[in-house]
């Protein structure tokens, strides 16, 4: 190789003759590289690396920024290219049987740089802070967890913390715009300088068994011309399906949902599903031992096939190996895929639609407490003192209050109380729920203390069922006189609550015991026991639903 | 490389340095590239190994009124954890399913043994599911079907003045 100039060297440098289309593989790797670094860093220009901010940070990338959403779609389909075209330049290599000596250096560095670009990948996915990557990379951290003996300590390495948070971001966004660059770059030299010291492999027909070629053809301008083309077909696919193809956002991590099924990214569906397929103790088999054995092998090739002829139709060991490869990975990750929408489908399902006034939501023990203190320093007890119940104009008791009313509702009526109970105009002493200036956070608490009292005993848990309709429930709703105390709209009477909104303010549970046995819901209620069949009740109900 | 290596074997010149100072000094050239390596590594090192001492969620808990929680039928709660990670004081919310059991309050961690993520509460199946990868556990954190290995933490817990509290152990 001459010294005096690189960019000279390089276009003189002599390449095996009939080399083709194929060899294009490794310089679109090059230029993936460098797309990767460019938009890495535009993103990490705005990206904040902190539990608090960083969703924040890339909702702001991704939504608000000019050229935001563009550039980080380009690092992430970028990442996809990436696996895909180091897997077809692998295959390629295979295929060639250039992994042989001289070249095992060659084939070895470029294992290692796919290894980088998984974990490239890996450290990537947690960045956004959203569902996807924190429970992804819970999966993730947890498959490495599995190892025998070492388990716990690993994972509070990978960690950094004993717990899944903030110190992990920190640790991963060092990693991945830090030390895997470096590694990256690194390896990517070793890998070119290889390649320059020994000369890519020349076509089966055209060569010596050490794949030294026959004949040679500069690399310029022919295969420099083909390189260019292909980078720049590259380059067009990607921006065309940046605009086609979003980078995904889903909602922020929340540690306590219980309704997010945890999936990685695509390339990573094959493992996902070895793990499916090692249930209980097998996990570190499936997850850990198998992906590792198979690197283990790919890396001892060159020794393993000391086959040393490249062509094809004297290799039927490694082309069979090869095959059985292929189809195990496309199966694998086919299915893994149909499983991915599987399991979204059935979490789905259970998280669908709620009854109980904050649904599947959890009580956030903090804000509950909150709110019991915010209970007590504003006296509620004083008001709803629980002597009130049978009278509609004094305050209702709060003993059922997580079974009568919906969360949403009792945090925008705190903040702005609004009058629901007509008071009958006598003698009678009538008390209106005070205005008590709460702020947002403070309602949220009160509500959250409030929902938590309940007695199921009273209030059954009921869910809509499918037989009934809401136009029986009207027709019902009119038949059994129920305007004659309530109110809807314009039309009906005083008496009892308003139920012009009530489906946004009740609960169906609440509103059906109501319905059939208010007796026993509120005791001495002045409500009407109008003995309906459950069915008749069912159908009253899913009108009222609708009333909001 | 290989050329700077090859050269003073194939030709010793009057001024080359004798065997024993050449094996000397190549001891002299690596020892002390280890040594600078590992003023400087040992403390990274130290840094890196840090988070095994983290503490984890070991404490008693407050976690709900017992009045909030119905028999037999699981609640799902946040269990709010104020602790130190790293440089600041970090909330960290375990979720937990509760609800009574001829009233007494029992209290699942609800961590699926298996990966990690927080299991569901089917009340169709009157089962725990697991979004991730399907592991079903009964009321009591038995595993029932799927990969999980382990049933549920069961946490202890108690209740005092209306109120259930868990008592968390140091991280198995």
């Amino acid at each position: 190789v001459s010294a005096e100039s690189p960019w000279r060297a390089l276009k003189e440098t002599k390449l095996p003759a009939g080399i083709g289309w194929l060899h294009t593989l490794g310089s679109q790797l090059l230029f993936l590289v460098a797309t990767q670094i460019a938009t890495g860093i535009t993103l990490a220009l705005v990206y904040a690396p902190s539990a608090d901010n960083a969703y924040a940070s890339v909702a702001f990338i991704e939504r608000d920024l000019r050229g935001g959403s563009l550039v980080r779609a380009l690092h992430y389909l970028g990442a996809s290219a990436f696996v895909v075209v180091l897997f077809l330049h692998l295959l390629r290599v295979f295929a060639w049987g250039a992994y042989k000596p001289p070249r095992a250096a060659l084939w070895r560095t470029g294992l290692a740089i796919f290894g980088v670009v998984l974990a490239f990948a890996f450290t990537g996915y947690v960045l956004p802070w959203d569902l996807r990557g924190y429970f992804g990379t819970k999966v993730g951290i947890e498959v490495a967890a599995s190892t025998p003996l070492v388990g716990d300590r690993l994972k509070q390495l990978i960690q950094g913390d004993t717990q899944l948070g903030g110190v992990t971001l920190s640790r991963f966004y060092a990693i991945h715009v830090a030390v895997l660059p470096l590694a990256l770059v690194a390896l990517v030299g070793l890998h070119v300088w290889h390649l320059r010291r020994v000369g890519i492999t020349a076509p089966w027909d055209a060569t010596t068994d050490e794949g030294t070629a026959a004949r040679t053809t500069p690399f310029f301008p022919v295969q420099a011309a083909r390189d260019g083309v292909a980078v720049l077909g590259l380059a067009t696919l990607l921006l065309v399906l940046a605009q086609l193809v979003p980078a995904p956002l889903e909602a922020k991590a929340d540690p306590t949902t219980t309704t997010h099924a945890a999936s990685p990214e695509w390339y990573f569906f094959g493992l996902q599903q070895l793990l499916r397929l090692s249930p209980g103790k097998w996990t570190f088999v499936g997850g850990v031992l198998l992906p590792t054995l198979v690197a283990v092998a790919l890396f001892f090739l060159p020794e393993l096939d000391r086959n040393p002829s490249r062509r094809l139709r004297d290799r039927p060991r490694a082309l069979a190996s090869m095959a059985i490869g292929l189809v195990a990975l496309a199966v694998l990750t086919v299915w893994g895929g149909v499983n991915v929408r599987r399991e979204r489908a059935a979490i789905a399902e259970i998280a669908a639609p709620a009854t109980t006034s904050r649904g599947i939501a959890p009580i956030d023990s903090a804000l509950v407490a909150r709110g019991e203190a915010l209970y007590k320093a504003l006296a509620c007890g004083s008001c709803h003192d629980g002597a009130s119940g049978r009278d509609a104009n004094l305050p209702p008791r709060l003993d059922l209050e997580g079974s009568r009313a919906q969360f949403g509702w009792l945090v925008a009526y705190l903040e702005k109380p609004t009058p629901i109970r007509y008071l009958a105009e006598d003698t009678r002493p009538t008390l209106r729920m005070p205005s008590f200036d709460l702020q947002a956070d403070e309602s949220r608490a009160l509500a959250a203390y409030l929902v938590g009292l309940r007695e199921p005993g009273r209030v059954p848990d009921w869910r809509p069922s499918g037989r009934a309709t809401r136009q029986e429930g009207e027709k019902l709703f009119s038949q059994y006189q129920c305007l004659g105390c309530h109110r809807v709209g314009e039309q009906g009477n005083r008496v009892g609550p308003d139920l012009t909104h009530t489906g946004a303010r009740l609960t169906p549970s609440y509103m059906r015991s109501m319905i059939i046995a208010p007796d026993r819901v509120v005791p001495g209620t002045a409500m009407k026991d109008n003995k309906l069949w459950d069915e008749e009740a069912d159908a009253i109900v899913i009108y009222l639903m609708e009333l909001k | 490389m290989s050329d700077l290596n090859a050269t003073p074997a194939s030709a010793p010149h009057p001024g080359d340095l004798s065997t024993t100072r050449r094996r000397v000094l190549s001891i002299v050239a690596t020892c002390s590239g280890a040594v600078a390596a590992g003023l400087i590594g040992v403390p990274c090192l130290r840094v890196l190994l840090s988070p095994l001492d983290h503490a984890g969620l070991a404490g008693r808990h407050r976690v709900v009124p017992v009045a909030a929680l119905a028999e037999s039928r699981p609640q799902a709660v946040t269990v709010s954890i104020e602790r130190v990670a790293g440089y600041r004081k970090e909330v960290t919310q375990l979720l937990v399913w509760a609800y009574l059991e001829q009233g007494t309050p029992v209290v699942l961690d609800a961590t699926c043994t298996h990966m990690g993520c927080n299991v569901a509460w089917s009340p169709a199946e009157t089962l725990f599911v697991c979004p991730c990868h399907g592991g079903r556990y009964d009321t009591h954190g038995v595993v029932k079907s799927g990969p999980p290995p382990r049933s549920l933490r069961r946490l202890d817990a108690r209740v005092e003045d209306g109120m259930v509290w868990i008592e968390l152990g140091a991280p198995s």
